[in-house]
């Protein structure tokens, strides 16, 4: 059985990579199941999705921890997200990076597959929707499924204009791929991208980098009761796709930005002026709605 | 000793809240819980209950208020009856996940339908496994003290749950009997302050009642139902410290004639002093015939059951409501399990009776006794499933 996970954000298809890749491997006569990581739903934030190909039927329903590939549909994520979290030993990469994919290589990874997906979304659907493109290189680092069942599952998913260019979407990225495996890099001479998160700034240890809730049952208040300042906790900043940018010679301080923002995230500097703390900053744009000398406009989130 | 008085149950029961110190009243009037709400808000009116009574449109806003009142550090109280209980339901597992020490008096009341106004269990079997303390009493004075127990009980800062107090509609809450009620002197003491751990305040902001993702929920369920496991010696002490006050004990389960009783009947609520003068009559004719009233149902007492109930061959279990299709009445289900794995367990046969307000009279009890007897010199292992006892089958 080939497990394979999928991180991206909300509204970039990820769970319809799953859904796609399921799909072709039925059409070929195997077994697969795809399915999301179940919960509320938001735009931009963080989702995986899971997909099991099989000879035999498969009857696992458990999300997927120790995948042997993983695909990542947004570069954004790789600091957002532990995306190699309990990747198999000779697991493989499939990256939406325009960056050298060497550097992405790490020990105990077998091979990676490379590919500016954000670009050809843009150039070919004028959006940055990249899961068929991923599901391009997916195919083309590992033959999981052929490349003509893929296509069918993408024609009959989408109609018409739609599936045409997401056709040639996944087609480009087939051809466009860059195919990295263990002994092409010397990773001993490069600053590993995937490493153990830093420790906190000085000033901002009391944030939390812990990821999920690890309570003990003994450790819970009568009637789970939240103690104030609860919100500090929650870094809602790895929702963000977007970004606020300022433009110092537009603003005239008159917080405007600061008193809108749900979250809190925007701080006044010593200069008066205002900056985003990226721990919080859901990249919703109001901010930028809000400012009334159009000091403020969203940028795409960029590859940290 | 106090002075006994006669007066209605559910006078009784509105004398006591308003003797609890209670400051918050918010319910709905439905039959037959109706008495204890209009003597409340009488006494609110009067000026004679030293808190508010908050009118409300329905019992899912009872129950609502109930829970921001009592949030906020207000002694709490409310009652209610079948359809006001499924009206209020969604809010009853929510009042103990927060661990508020609710009291409520349930006056139980069939669940329609048919559309019925009279009593049995089939209210309270909806709400068993909503994680609130759950008693069954079975007369006047009982009711009466258990409002001050309850709050003991539900008030301890180790427990800090709701506790339902299961009284009989009409049978109950509909009769004048007489009732000792305490004088202010007698009950100093009892009920200390209510101090809570955390209240809703301006000043010391908190969020109650957050949501739980997977990584949290079955933590949060395992520290509500380990408290309420643990709220077991609680109750024994709210009991205890009762009993030497006013000479009135409780336990969680009471025996008559039990130690060397073949058959032994099980009840819960009023059903049981019909029950034990069946019993007695049975004892004078010479027949081994115990009683064994279950007054606590959650949580439910494994322990003192198996004890007072291995000795005997045969259990006849009464249950004022139907699971259909299920293993046996909701009691005998249990008394089931508890009785799984032990030496030689009696047989235990599951009679359904006194449902919709169904008259149980001494001569059922003898009729079932002899029943079962009859049925078990064939098969002395395995009772029937349950029995929809009195249902008429011929003219």
């Amino acid at each position: 059985m080939l497990e394979i996970r999928f991180h991206g954000r909300g509204g970039q298809g990820a769970v319809t990579s799953a859904e796609l890749l399921a799909q072709a491997a039925i059409e070929e006569g195997k077994y697969a199941r795809a399915f999301p990581s179940f919960g509320p739903e938001r735009r931009g934030a963080p989702v995986s999705a899971f997909c099991r190909i099989d000879d035999k039927p498969v009857t696992l329903r458990t999300s997927i921890d120790s995948p042997d590939v993983v695909v990542v549909l947004d570069p954004s994520l790789f600091s957002a997200v532990d995306v190699t979290r309990g990747l198999r030993k000779d697991g493989s990469l499939v990256i939406n990076t325009k960056k050298e994919p060497g550097r992405f290589m790490f020990h105990g990874l077998k091979q990676l597959a490379a590919v500016n997906a954000t670009q050809i979304a843009q150039e070919i659907l004028n959006r940055p929707i990249t899961n068929t493109v991923l599901l391009g290189a997916l195919v083309r680092l590992l033959p999981v499924v052929k490349v003509e069942s893929l296509i069918s599952a993408v024609q009959n998913r989408f109609s018409g204009k739609i599936a045409d260019l997401n056709v040639q979407a996944l087609e480009r990225a087939y051809e466009e791929a860059q195919i990295i495996s263990a002994g092409d890099v010397d990773i001993e001479k490069q600053v590993p991208c995937f490493q153990e998160k830093e420790p906190p700034e000085k000033g901002k240890e009391d944030k939390p980098c812990k990821e999920d809730l690890d309570y003990l049952w003994t450790e819970l208040t009568p009637g789970c009761v939240v103690q104030p300042g609860s919100t500090r906790d929650n870094l809602t900043g790895d929702w963000r796709s977007t970004l606020p940018v300022m433009q110092k010679e537009r603003c005239i301080q008159c917080g405007l930005c600061w008193a809108f923002c749900p979250d809190a995230a925007q701080v006044q500097e010593p200069d008066g002026f205002f900056s985003v703390d990226l721990d919080y900053c859901k990249g919703c744009g109001i901010c930028a709605k809000e400012c009334p000398t159009g000091a403020i406009h969203m940028e795409k989130e960029l590859e940290l | 000793m106090a002075k006994r008085i006669g007066m209605e149950v559910s006078i009784a029961a509105a004398e006591a809240v308003k003797q609890a110190d209670v400051d918050v009243v918010a319910a709905y009037p439905i039959t037959p819980q109706t008495h204890i709400v209009e003597k409340l808000s009488e006494f609110a009116a009067d000026g004679q209950l030293d808190g508010e009574y908050v009118t409300v449109e329905s019992e899912h806003s009872a129950m609502s208020v109930c829970i921001g009142s009592q949030a906020s550090g207000a002694r709490t109280f409310t009652s209610t009856s079948s359809q006001g209980l499924a009206l209020m339901s969604e809010l009853v597992p929510i009042v103990s996940a927060l661990r508020l020490p609710l009291v409520m008096l349930l006056v139980n009341r069939s669940l329609s339908g048919p559309l019925s106004i009279w009593n049995d269990h089939s209210d309270v079997m909806s709400i068993r496994d909503s994680g609130c303390i759950q008693l069954f009493v079975k007369n006047g004075q009982e009711v009466y003290d258990h409002v001050f127990i309850g709050y003991r009980i539900a008030e301890k800062e180790n427990v800090l749950l709701p506790v339902i107090i299961n009284m009989d509609g009409f049978i109950l809450s509909h009769t004048f009997e007489p009732v000792e009620i305490m004088t202010p002197d007698e009950l100093k003491g009892y009920l200390p302050p209510y101090q809570p751990k955390y209240t809703l305040h301006p000043d010391h902001p908190l969020t109650m009642g957050a949501y739980a993702t997977p990584a949290l929920y079955t933590e949060a369920k395992k520290a509500h139902d380990e408290v309420l496991k643990a709220s077991y010696p609680s109750i024994l002490e709210a009991w205890n410290s009762w009993g030497k006050r006013t000479g009135r004990h409780y336990r969680p389960v009471e025996e008559l004639f039990c130690q060397d009783a073949d058959t032994i009947i099980v009840s819960m609520g009023s059903l049981s002093e019909t029950a034990a003068e069946a019993v007695k009559l049975m004892r004078d004719q010479g027949e081994k015939v115990g009683l064994l009233e279950l007054r606590l149902w959650r949580p439910f007492p494994f322990e003192e059951f198996s004890r007072a109930a291995a000795g005997a061959q045969r259990l006849i279990v009464m249950d004022r409501a139907v699971s259909s299709g299920g293993p046996g009445g909701p009691v005998a289900s249990e008394i089931r399990s508890a009785l799984y794995g032990i030496n030689n367990p009696p047989r235990v046969d599951s009679y359904i009776i006194g449902l919709g307000g169904r008259n149980v009279t001494i001569q059922d009890f003898v009729e079932m006794v002899e029943k079962t007897e009859a049925e078990s010199a064939l098969s002395p292992v395995t009772g029937s499933t349950y029995e929809i006892f009195g249902a008429r089958e011929h003219h």
